[in-house]
C-alpha cells in the first residue's frame, strides 16, 4: 500500500489500544433470549418464545464465523443480543474480554464504535432523507472523531474503498442507488468508526447471486485491510462456505453443530447440517445427490420439543432423542455435534 | 474356559505377497542394487503427491536416519536452535543432538497433543529467540494426528515428522508435502513396515540433491562426512508391498477409531482430538482420562483383561532435559492423562469389541459425561 492509499485515521490522536493477546474478540457464553408471549386484556405473560436458548461460542481476531439456520432459529437474535440492540435474558457477552452487560452507557457507547452491524435490507436500513455523505459521516460526527475535513476525507476514502465513486455519489440519496450499491454504502457506514468486529446480518441475502459474490469478496478484502472479525449470519450455506473460517449451525434457538468451514462441508455430522447441505444446489446437472428432505415445519419455539429439539424432523431419530438432550460430542478440535449419533454403536 | 489371547498394544500388519516379493529379491542376489529402493521411492512420492510439483523421495534405514539426514541437508549449524515439541518420542531429541543442534522445546496443545504456532512462539519468547534465528522446526504429527500446517505462520523451515502419520491428511492432502521436507518411519509397528526403515521427501530439488550427496558414501573425489543410510532392496520390497495396501490400512484404522470414539462418547471419555481441517490416520487411539491415577487404574484393568495399553509417549522431552515444567502444562497434561489402546489393521473386530467391553468394565457402564 502506498502512502496515498493509506486510510485516513478514524480517530486522529486517539491512543490505539493493543487488543489483549490471546483473548477472543467476542466470547458468548450461555446466551439466552426469551421473548414473553402476552395475551388477554391485561397482557398477561402466558409463555415464552425461547429464541436463543443457551448458546455459547467465540470469534477469534480476524476470523469469520458463519451462523446459519432456517428462519426463526434465533441467529438474528444472537447477532442483536451481542450488540446489545436487545437485552439478553441470561448469559454473558464479552467483547475484547469486557462483559458488555456490566458496563455503563458511556462505556457501551465507546464500545459500540468497535462493533458494527450490516443489515440485510439495503433499502430499509439507509435513511432516505440523508445524503450518502451524511449517512457515512454520521457516526464519526456523533463520536466527534477528527475535524470536519478529516471526517469528509474518511467518507470519501471509504466510499472509494467499497467501490463507489466518491465524487459523483457523495451528495446523492439512497433511492438513487441499486441494491448492491446500497449494501456497499451500508458497509462503508459500518467501517466509518474503524470497528474491530462486524455482524453481517443476512448482509447479502437480498441481493442477486452475482452481486452477492461481489459483496462477499469485498467483505473479505476489507477484512484483510482493516483486520476485521465477522459474525456472518445467513441462511444460505453456499455463501457462508465461501467467506467463513468456522460455521455454527443453529436450530430452534440452539447450536447443533460447529466446525471449521472445510470440516463442516466435507464431514457434516448432525442430521440437520446434512439436511441444510443437501439443499445447497450443486452446479453439476448430471450428479445424482442423495437429498435429505426435512418433513414438517419447524416446531414452535414457545414449546420446543423435549430432548433433542430436532428429533421431530430428524431422519435418523432414535428412542433416546426425545427423552434426553444430547451433549456436545467432540469430532475434532473445535468441531462439535450435539447428536447422539456420535455415541451410537453403528451408523444408521 | 480358555483364556482369550492377549491383545498387544502394537502388531505389525503382514500383507499378502510380502514374503514372496522379499524372497524373489533374496533369490535374485541383487540385495543392494538400489532397483527396489528406487521403485519404492517413486511409488511413495507418487502416492503422496499424485499431482502438482514433483516430490522427491529417498528411502533410508530408519526414521532416525531420515531425520538426521534432513537436519544435515537443512544445514543446521552446530549449536543452532531447532524447535521441537516436548510431547514426542526421544528419537527426535537423539537426531537433534547427533546433528549438533540445540533443541528449543515447545509445549503442545493438550487436546491435539501437537505443537502449535502459538506454543512455538511462546517457546521462542522463553528462549529469547526470534523466529529468524531458528534453523528449523521439527513438527511431528503426533500419533498420526496432523498439525494443520496451512495455518502455521512462523518463518521457520519445517521438517514434518510423519513417522506416525503416513496416510493422514491436511485439507485433503497427504501429510509430508507441506514443509521444506518430511520424514517417515517404517519401523515394525508403524503405519507401513519394512522392519526398520524410513524416508525423506521434499519438493525442493536442491535439498534433494544435498540429501543424495550426503548418502554418497564411497568413491568420492573429495572428502565430506557421508552416511551409509540407504534402505536395502529387501526392505524396500516389503515397503512396496505394504504401500499398496495403505488405503486398506487407513480404512481399517478409521473403522476401529469410529467404534472406539462412539464407545468413548457413551462413556464420556475424552480422546485425542484431530485439529480442524485434518484427518488423522489413527496410528494410535489415545484416551484422555481424568488424571494419572485413572490412567494407571484403567491400564491395569485392561491388563487384567489381557489387553496391553500404555501411555503413547514414554517421557516428555522437557522432563528429560530438566526444563522448568511451568512452561509445559500442555505436554504435562497430555502425558498425565493419555492412555493408548490397541489399534492397527490386524486388530480383529472381535478383539476391538473386547477392548471396548474391558473399557466399559474399567470405567463403569454409566456415562461420566456431565
Amino acid at each position: 500500500m502506498t502512502s496515498e492509499d493509506a486510510a485516513p485515521a478514524a480517530s486522529p490522536g486517539a491512543p490505539v489500544q493493543a487488543p489483549p493477546a490471546g483473548v477472543p474478540v467476542l466470547e458468548v457464553k450461555n446466551l439466552k433470549k426469551y421473548f414473553p408471549v402476552r395475551k388477554g386484556v391485561f397482557s398477561r405473560t402466558v409463555g415464552q418464545v425461547k429464541a436463543v436458548d443457551d448458546v455459547s461460542f467465540t470469534v477469534q481476531r480476524q476470523e469469520t464465523v458463519g451462523l446459519v439456520g432456517e428462519s426463526g432459529c434465533g441467529k438474528t437474535t444472537v447477532g442483536r443480543a451481542i450488540l446489545r440492540l436487545i437485552e439478553p435474558t441470561a448469559g454473558t457477552v464479552r467483547f475484547d474480554g469486557v462483559d458488555i452487560q456490566s458496563i455503563d452507557a458511556a462505556a457501551l457507547r465507546a464500545l459500540r464504535r468497535k462493533m458494527q452491524i450490516i443489515f440485510q435490507d439495503p433499502y430499509g436500513s439507509l435513511n432516505p432523507r440523508m445524503t450518502i455523505a451524511s449517512i457515512i459521516g454520521e457516526g464519526p460526527r456523533i463520536h466527534g472523531l477528527g475535524s470536519r475535513k478529516e471526517q469528509r476525507e474518511r467518507v470519501e476514502y471509504l466510499l472509494e474503498r467499497v467501490g463507489l465513486d466518491a465524487k459523483n455519489h457523495l451528495n446523492r440519496y439512497p433511492h438513487e442507488f441499486s441494491g448492491g450499491q446500497r449494501q456497499r454504502i451500508g458497509i462503508a457506514r459500518a467501517l466509518s468508526l474503524d470497528p474491530e468486529f462486524i455482524v453481517c446480518d443476512e448482509a447479502v441475502s437480498a441481493l442477486d447471486v452475482s452481486i452477492q459474490a461481489q459483496i462477499v469478496n469485498l467483505l473479505m478484502d476489507l477484512q484483510a485491510e482493516f483486520h476485521l472479525s465477522y459474525l456472518f449470519i445467513a441462511h444460505d450455506l453456499a455463501v457462508v462456505e465461501h467467506i467463513s473460517n468456522r460455521v455454527i449451525v443453529m436450530y430452534l434457538g440452539r447450536i447443533v453443530e460447529e466446525a471449521a468451514a472445510l470440516d463442516l462441508y466435507r464431514d457434516p455430522r448432525h442430521p440437520y447440517t446434512n439436511a441444510l447441505l443437501s439443499a445447497v444446489p450443486v452446479p453439476e446437472p448430471h450428479r445424482e445427490s442423495k437429498r435429505t428432505i426435512l418433513m414438517g415445519d419447524v416446531p414452535s419455539p414457545i414449546d420446543p420439543p423435549s430432548g433433542c429439539r430436532f428429533h421431530t424432523r430428524c431422519p435418523k431419530v432414535m428412542p433416546r432423542c426425545s427423552r434426553e438432550e444430547p451433549p456436545a460430542f467432540d469430532i475434532r478440535a473445535r468441531h462439535r455435534s450435539w447428536c447422539f449419533l456420535e455415541a451410537r454403536d453403528e451408523k444408521p | 474356559m480358555k483364556n482369550p489371547e492377549r491383545i498387544p498394544h502394537s502388531r505389525p500388519t503382514i500383507v499378502p505377497g510380502m514374503a514372496e516379493a522379499a524372497a524373489a529379491v533374496i533369490r535374485s542376489g541383487r540385495h543392494a542394487s538400489g532397483e527396489e529402493r528406487r521403485a519404492f521411492e517413486e511409488e511413495f512420492a507418487r502416492r503422496l503427491a499424485p499431482s502438482g510439483a514433483p516430490l522427491h523421495a529417498l528411502a533410508v534405514q530408519s526414521g532416525f536416519a531420515a531425520l538426521h539426514l534432513a537436519l544435515k541437508a537443512v544445514g543446521v549449524p552446530r549449536g543452532a536452535p531447532v524447535l521441537v515439541p516436548s510431547y514426542v518420542c526421544a528419537a527426535v531429541l537423539h537426531a537433534v543432538d547427533v546433528s549438533g543442534a540445540r533443541p528449543v522445546v515447545a509445549d503442545v496443545d493438550p487436546h491435539t497433543f501437537n505443537m502449535t504456532a502459538a506454543s512455538a512462539r511462546r517457546a521462542l519468547a522463553r528462549a529469547g529467540l526470534r523466529a529468524e534465528e531458528v534453523a528449523c522446526a521439527i513438527v511431528p504429527h503426533l500419533l498420526g494426528f496432523p498439525v494443520p500446517l496451512h495455518a502455521w505462520d512462523l518463518p521457520i523451515p519445517v521438517i514434518e515428522d510423519c513417522a506416525m502419520a503416513l496416510g493422514a491428511r491436511i485439507r485433503g492432502n497427504e501429510v509430508g508435502v507441506s514443509g521444506r521436507a518430511a520424514v517417515f518411519s517404517f519401523y515394525a509397528t508403524k503405519v507401513i513396515s519394512t522392519g526398520q526403515g524410513g524416508m525423506v521427501v521434499t519438493r525442493d530439488e536442491s535439498f534433494y540433491r544435498e540429501l543424495c550427496d550426503l548418502l554418497a558414501y564411497d568413491n568420492r573425489a573429495s572428502w565430506r562426512p557421508a552416511f551409509n543410510y540407504p534402505l536395502s532392496d529387501v526392505a524396500a520390497t516389503l515397503g512396496r508391498a505394504q504401500l499398496a495396501h495403505l488405503d486398506g490400512f487407513r480404512s481399517a484404522r478409521a473403522e476401529h477409531a469410529a467404534r472406539y470414539r462412539a464407545a468413548c462418547g457413551r462413556l464420556g471419555i475424552e480422546t485425542q482430538m484431530p485439529a480442524p481441517e485434518t484427518d488423522p490416520i489413527y496410528f494410535r487411539f489415545a484416551l484422555r482420562l481424568r488424571d494419572a491415577g485413572e490412567r494407571d487404574r484403567v491400564a491395569s484393568d485392561l491388563e487384567h483383561s489381557g489387553i496391553e495399553a500404555k501411555p503413547p509417549v514414554f517421557r516428555p522431552l522437557h522432563d528429560y532435559l530438566g526444563l522448568d515444567p511451568a512452561g509445559f502444562a500442555g505436554a504435562a497434561e497430555a502425558h498425565t492423562r493419555a492412555l493408548s489402546i490397541p489399534i492397527y489393521p490386524s486388530l480383529s473386530a472381535e478383539e476391538r469389541e473386547r477392548v471396548i467391553a474391558a473399557l466399559e468394565r474399567a470405567l463403569g457402564a454409566a456415562p461420566r459425561r456431565e
